[in-house]
């Protein structure tokens, strides 16, 4: 019973804050945070534009090249049995993240 | 067809087993400290040091770009970026550093230990192991388990740094942002600290056990090594979010922190 006597207090402060301050973590919405779903969804259509969903298909388009790339080049290299196979996939993983990385800050600075 | 739902079945609890076994070996040898000598300093090489270079790059990368599109979302509301580095740094602290730290490691530490441990199942070193009467979990997952249990917290920390320093860089080159107005530590509160302190230990432990249950649980030849690999990397990954989200709830809830 302790452990769960905060809570309402908490969510009440919680919400006070919020609403005076705006929102922070949206994607609570009105379950939390007493932020109106329309309000929410409405805030997606003012925001969005074409070149929003264009940006998002360059740099998904772009980070699938990379993955394949990077991926296909420790599968082909694969030396020595089991061992060397699992060598492979943790280099073909550290290296696919961190062109993913790399390309999205040069994406995000050429395309805002 | 029940054949099928049968085998299924009976798979899907010999796993079940496999992982509550793991679990609950893996935390009670690590309390009364069952391991073997020196491997633990050994993997703290490995999961530590060897992955410096790894998190640098990666969460600096993502510092810069967390800052650069915040500041462009702030230019086109109010145009005051003086309050972007106070947030950053707050939510940096209790949310971003951490997990996606962890996110970093899930990859990289998990399929590691996975690709280790599974290579060793195939080429029935473990089968060796048990000959001897040497648990597998006490010899090979109790050391990464208390390895990554130190390096990850450390990690998180470098980590943090780094996508502070890097992101105050963007701040200041791209938008002109003072790095004195951008270094404003007065909204961390101790709150934010222990839900970043726990993170890092639930994420610590989480990732061994998850990627040492999917190496052991490794079948075939060198494809079953590759199949366990990619395995781990998704569990870990999945319970690092999982995770990230039961600590935020607990937090938030209990001393508020984050708001």
């Amino acid at each position: 019973v302790p452990a769960i006597r905060p809570i309402p207090s908490a969510r009440a402060a919680f919400q006070t804050r919020i609403s005076a301050r705006g929102s922070h973590t949206r994607l609570f919405g009105k379950l939390l945070l007493g932020v109106e779903l329309s309000s929410f969804l409405h805030s997606f259509a003012d925001n969005l534009k074409p070149w929003d969903l264009g940006i998002g298909l360059i740099k998904a388009s772009v980070f699938g090249l990379s993955i394949a790339i990077t991926s296909c080049h420790f599968g082909v290299n694969v030396k020595g049995g089991a061992v060397g196979v699992g060598r492979a996939v943790n280099d073909a993983v550290v290296s696919a993240a961190v062109a993913i990385m790399i390309s999205d800050n040069l994406l995000t600075m050429l395309l805002r | 067809m029940t054949g099928v739902i049968e085998r299924t079945l009976q798979r899907a609890a010999a796993e079940v087993g496999l992982f509550r076994r793991v679990l609950f070996r893996t935390l009670a040898s690590a309390v009364r400290g069952r391991r073997p000598r020196g491997e633990t300093l050994k993997q703290m090489y490995q999961i530590g040091n060897r992955s410096l270079l790894f998190v640098c790059v990666t969460l600096g990368f993502i510092g810069m770009v967390l800052v650069f599109q915040t500041c462009l979302q702030v230019n086109r509301i109010t145009g005051d970026l003086s309050q972007v580095g106070g947030e950053f740094i707050k939510i940096l602290v209790h949310e971003f550093g951490p997990s996606l730290c962890a996110m970093m490691l899930a990859t990289r530490v998990g399929a590691g230990i996975a690709a280790e441990v599974g290579s060793m199942v195939v080429t029935e070193q473990v089968d060796a192991l048990r000959m001897n009467n040497v648990d597998p979990i006490d010899y090979l997952i109790v050391p990464r388990f208390v390895a990554s249990l130190a390096m990850t917290g450390v990690l998180a920390t470098i980590g943090v740094a780094v996508a502070l320093g890097m992101g105050a860089l963007t701040a200041w080159q791209s938008f002109h942002l003072n790095p004195v107005v951008f270094f404003d530590f007065s909204r961390v509160r101790g709150g934010d600290l222990i839900t970043g302190g726990l993170k890092c230990l639930a994420y610590g432990g989480a990732i061994p056990i998850v990627a040492g249950f999917c190496g052991l649980s490794a079948r075939g030849g060198s494809e079953g090594v590759g199949n366990a690999t990619t395995r781990a990397v998704i569990s870990a990954s999945f319970v690092v979010i999982l995770l990230d989200f039961l600590i935020s709830g607990l937090a938030l809830f209990t001393w508020q922190a984050g708001t």
